[in-house]
C-alpha cells in the first residue's frame, strides 16, 4: 500500500484501499459512500479494510467506533482522530 | 524496473476483463511485493483470472487440489496461498471447509471435503481448538488431560480421513496465546504450562513421524522469526480470527513449500557460482590460500555458506559448480586450501569456463538429463543474474549481494528445496551421478548401442512393493516429471505396486521405478508407471513392462491397458507405450490410454538385461 506522507492524502489512500478490497471504481467511493452499500462489502471486507489501514499506517483503532462508522467520509475522520490519539501516546 | 504494488494490482485487475490480453510478466513482478495485505488481495483477484493470460515463458503451472480446514476464521490464508503458489509453479484448486466444520468434515464418509478429492488437506489449528474453557491454572493435570483427550479426538480423525482420502494432511504446532500464558502468575506454574503445552506440540509432531501420509509444519518455531502477535484479540473476539493476517503469511510461505514438494515442483539443482559465493575474493586473482575463507569473518560467513551447500547435498540436492574460472586453478583449490568444506566430489558437475552462463547451465542440464525448471542457479554477480533471468526464464535466480553473512539463510528462505522426506536414495544422490558419469565415458569405447548396454551387465530386480518400498515409491512418484505416465498424485488403491530396482557393472541405482497396477479380470491396468531420468535409454521400461505382461498373462489377463494423461513435461514417458507396441484405446469412461494384446505373450525383454524376480511375503505388495 502507497503510505499517504500527510492528513490530506488519507482520503486518497483510503479511497484506493477500499476500491482494493470492494472492487468499486474509485470514483463510487467518495466521503459521502455509504460503506454498506458498496459491492462486495461484508464483515470480513470490513476487517480486511481495517487491518489494511492499521498496517499500512501504523495506526490502531477501537474496533467498536470503527463498527459504528458509515461513510468512507466518517471513516476518514475516524482515522485523523486515531492518528493524533496514538501520535500522542507514543 | 518492476512496477509499484498499486500498478501490479491494477494490470491484475485488467485481466478479469473480457478479451484481456496476456502479462506473463506478471507473476514474477508479483514475487517482488512483500505487502502481505496486496499479496492478499492479489490472490483473491487471481482467483477469477484465467491462467493462460499469466502463464510463465517455459514455466508450465502444475495444478494441486488443496483442501483447507481450519478449527477458527482463516480469511487470508486461501488468497496468500493462491498468490504464493501460483508465483512458484503450482495453480491450486482451493476448496475451503465451512467454519466449525472441520471435524465432521473429516470424519463423514463421503463428506463434501471428501468428494472434493483433495492432493493436500491443510488443517489449521489454533489454541482455542484444544484449550477448555475456564481451565483451572492449579491444576496441570487436568490441563493436560483435557489436551490429550482434544488430541486424541484429531488423531483419530486425522488417520481416518488419510487411510479413506489417500491426501497428504498436514497439521501444525500451535503457539499458546499470550493471556493465556501470563494467566497463571506463578513462575513455576508457568514454566509446568510450557512443559503441558509443548508436550502437545510434540504430540502433534510425532504424528506425523507415525503416520505416512501425515505432516506437521512447526509453526510455533517459525513464528518466533517473525516477530508478530500470533493473533488481534479484537479480531478473535469479534470474528474467532485467531491468528493476524501475518501469522497467516508465515504459516502459508511453509504451506505452500510442501505443496510445491506434493505437485512435483520443488527444485532439484543447486548450480552455484565460485568466486564471491562458496569464498570471497577471485579465485584467479588472489590464488588458491589468498582467497577469504576461515574461522574469521568475512572467510567465516563464506564457510557457513559452503556448510549449508553441504547440507543440501548430503539431502539429496545435486549440486553443480557454474564458474568463470580455468578449471586447472579450481582443480588446485583442493589440494592447497585445507578451509574448504565442501570436496570435489560434492559436486555432480563441472560447469567451470569461460563461455556465458545460461550457456552453461544448458550444459548441466543435458549433462545431468534433468530439465532447466528443475534449476536454482545462485551469483553473486548482477549482470549474470539478469542474463539468466532473460535466457533462460525456467530457472529460478538467488542473487547473493552485500554482506556475506547474509548469504546462508538468502539461499535457504526460498525453500525450494523442500521435500515431504529424504531417504537413503537421496544420500546417495551425487555419487550416482558419478557413476553416470563413468558409465557415459565407457560408451564412447563401443561403436554400438548395444555393445555398451551389454557391456553394462546391467541386473533389474523387480519386487512387490512392501510398506517402506511404497513409501520410497510416493516419493519417487512425487519428484519424477519426464517419465511419470499420469502426474504426481499416486493412486491409493491399486491392487498391486511393483518396485524395480536397477544395478550394473558401475554401482547399484537402487530404486528407480514403480508400477501401480489395477489387476481387474481379463484387462490389467497400468494406472502410472513411474522410472527416473537417471536411468533412460537403456530399454529397463521394456523389461518391466514384459514382466508385468507375463504376469498378467499368467492371471488370466488377456490385455494389458494403460493410463496416460499429458501433464506438460512427460514427453518422454509418453513414447514409452507406443514403442512397446501398445496401440491407442478410446476409453473415455476410464483412465486407459493405450491397449496392448497378451496373447500371444509380447517380446520387449532386452537380451542385456538380467531380470531378477522375486515374490515378497504374501499380501505384502496389495492393499
Amino acid at each position: 500500500m502507497p503510505e499517504p506522507a500527510d492528513d490530506h492524502e488519507t482520503l486518497e489512500f483510503l479511497r484506493e484501499a477500499i476500491r482494493d478490497i470492494t472492487d468499486a471504481p474509485v470514483e463510487e467511493v467518495g466521503p459521502d459512500a455509504r460503506l454498506a452499500a458498496l459491492g462486495n462489502w461484508s464483515s470480513l471486507a470490513a476487517l480486511r479494510l481495517l487491518t489494511t489501514i492499521e498496517d499500512s499506517l501504523g495506526v490502531w483503532l477501537d474496533l467498536r467506533e470503527y463498527l459504528a462508522v458509515e461513510t468512507v467520509g466518517e471513516l476518514d475522520t475516524a482515522l485523523r482522530d486515531a492518528r493524533q490519539t496514538n501520535d500522542e501516546s507514543s | 524496473m518492476t512496477d509499484s504494488p498499486q500498478a501490479i494490482i491494477e494490470r491484475l485487475r485488467r485481466l478479469r476483463a473480457p478479451g484481456a490480453t496476456c502479462d506473463r510478466k506478471l507473476l514474477s513482478d508479483l514475487t517482488t511485493v512483500a505487502d502481505v495485505h496486496v499479496r492478499a488481495a492479489a490472490g483473491r483477484t487471481l482467483e477469477h483470472v484465467p491462467l493462460d493470460l499469466v502463464e510463465r515463458d517455459g514455466r508450465a503451472l502444475r495444478p494441486l487440489k488443496i483442501a483447507l480446514a481450519a478449527t477458527f476464521m482463516a480469511d487470508n490464508t486461501a488468497p496468500l496461498l493462491r498468490t504464493e503458489l501460483l508465483t512458484s509453479g503450482v495453480a491450486p484448486t482451493i476448496h475451503t471447509v465451512a467454519f466449525g466444520q472441520t471435524l465432521q468434515e473429516l470424519t463423514q464418509p463421503g463428506s463434501e471435503l471428501e468428494a472434493f478429492g483433495p492432493q493436500v488437506t491443510l488443517i489449521l489449528l489454533d489454541d482455542g481448538w484444544f484449550l477448555p474453557a475456564g481451565w483451572d491454572p492449579n491444576d496441570f493435570a487436568a490441563l493436560s488431560r483435557a489436551l490429550h483427550e482434544r488430541f486424541s479426538v484429531l488423531r483419530e480423525a486425522v488417520r481416518a480421513f488419510a487411510e479413506r482420502s489417500g491426501s497428504v494432511v498436514v497439521l501444525n504446532t500451535v503457539p499458546l496465546s499470550e493471556v493465556e500464558r501470563r494467566s497463571v502468575i506463578s513462575f513455576r506454574g508457568r514454566a509446568r504450562l510450557g512443559r503441558v503445552w509443548r508436550t502437545l506440540n510434540s504430540r502433534l509432531l510425532r504424528l506425523a513421524e507415525g503416520i505416512d501420509l501425515v505432516h506437521a509444519l512447526d509453526l510455533e518455531a517459525t513464528l518466533v522469526e517473525s516477530a508478530t502477535n500470533v493473533r488481534d484479540d479484537r479480531l478473535f473476539h469479534y470474528a474467532s480470527a485467531a491468528w493476524t493476517i501475518t501469522t497467516e503469511s508465515v504459516y502459508t510461505a511453509e504451506a505452500a513449500a510442501l505443496c510445491r514438494a506434493v505437485a512435483g515442483a520443488a527444485k532439484k539443482v543447486l548450480a552455484i557460482d565460485l568466486d564471491g559465493v562458496l569464498w570471497g575474493g577471485t579465485l584467479g586473482d588472489d590464488g588458491p590460500v589468498g582467497i577469504q575463507l576461515g574461522n574469521v569473518y568475512p572467510g567465516n560467513a563464506f564457510r557457513d555458506v559452503q556448510a549449508r551447500v553441504k547440507a543440501l547435498e548430503r539431502q539429496g540436492v545435486v549440486v553443480a559448480a557454474v564458474s568463470k574460472n580455468e578449471q586447472r586453478v579450481v582443480d588446485e583449490l583442493w589440494q592447497a586450501n585445507p578451509e574448504m568444506l565442501l570436496d570435489a566430489s560434492a559436486f555432480a558437475a563441472f560447469a567451470v569456463s569461460w563461455q556465458p552462463k545460461d550457456r552453461s547451465l544448458r550444459d548441466i542440464a543435458d549433462e545431468l538429463n534433468l530439465d532447466l525448471g528443475t534449476i536454482v542457479f545462485v551469483d553473486d554477480s548482477a549482470f549474470e543474474c539478469e542474463l539468466v533471468r532473460t535466457t533462460l526464464p525456467a530457472v529460478d535466480v538467488i542473487h547473493l549481494q552485500g554482506d556475506p553473512a547474509t548469504f546462508p539463510r538468502r539461499l535457504l528462505a526460498q525453500r525450494a528445496f523442500d521435500v515431504l522426506e529424504t531417504g537413503a536414495a537421496d544420500r546417495a544422490r551425487t555419487r550416482r551421478y558419478h557413476e553416470r558419469k563413468m558409465r557415459i565415458h565407457h560408451a564412447l569405447e563401443f561403436t554400438t548401442a548395444e555393445d555398451y548396454l551389454h557391456s553394462l551387465g546391467t541386473r533389474i530386480r523387480i519386487r512387490e512393493a512392501d510398506e517402506s518400498a511404497l513409501a520410497r515409491l510416493a516419493q519417487l512418484a512425487r519428484r519424477t516429471n519426464q517419465f511419470n505416465m499420469v502426474g504426481n498424485a499416486v493412486p491409493v488403491a491399486s491392487d498391486l505396486v511393483l518396485s524395480v530396482e536397477v544395478a550394473d557393472r558401475f554401482g547399484d541405482e537402487g530404486l528407480v521405478a514403480g508400477v501401480w497396477i489395477d489387476c481387474a479380470g481379463s484387462s490389467w491396468l497400468i494406472e502410472n508407471f513411474v522410472m527416473s531420468c537417471r536411468v533412460f535409454a537403456r530399454g529397463i521400461e521394456f523389461a518391466v513392462l514384459q514382466h508385468v505382461a507375463e504376469r498378467a498373462a499368467a492371471a488370466g489377463a488377456t490385455n494389458l491397458l494403460a493410463a496416460f494423461r499429458d501433464t506438460g513435461h512427460n514427453a518422454a514417458g509418453a513414447a514409452c507405450y507406443p514403442a512397446a507396441g501398445f496401440v491407442p484405446v478410446d476409453d473415455e469412461a476410464g483412465d486407459a490410454a493405450h491397449v496392448l494384446r497378451l496373447d500371444p505373450l509380447p517380446q520387449l525383454h532386452p537380451d542385456w538385461i538380467t531380470m531378477e524376480t522375486e515374490k515378497a511375503e504374501p499380501d505384502a505388495g496389495t492393499r
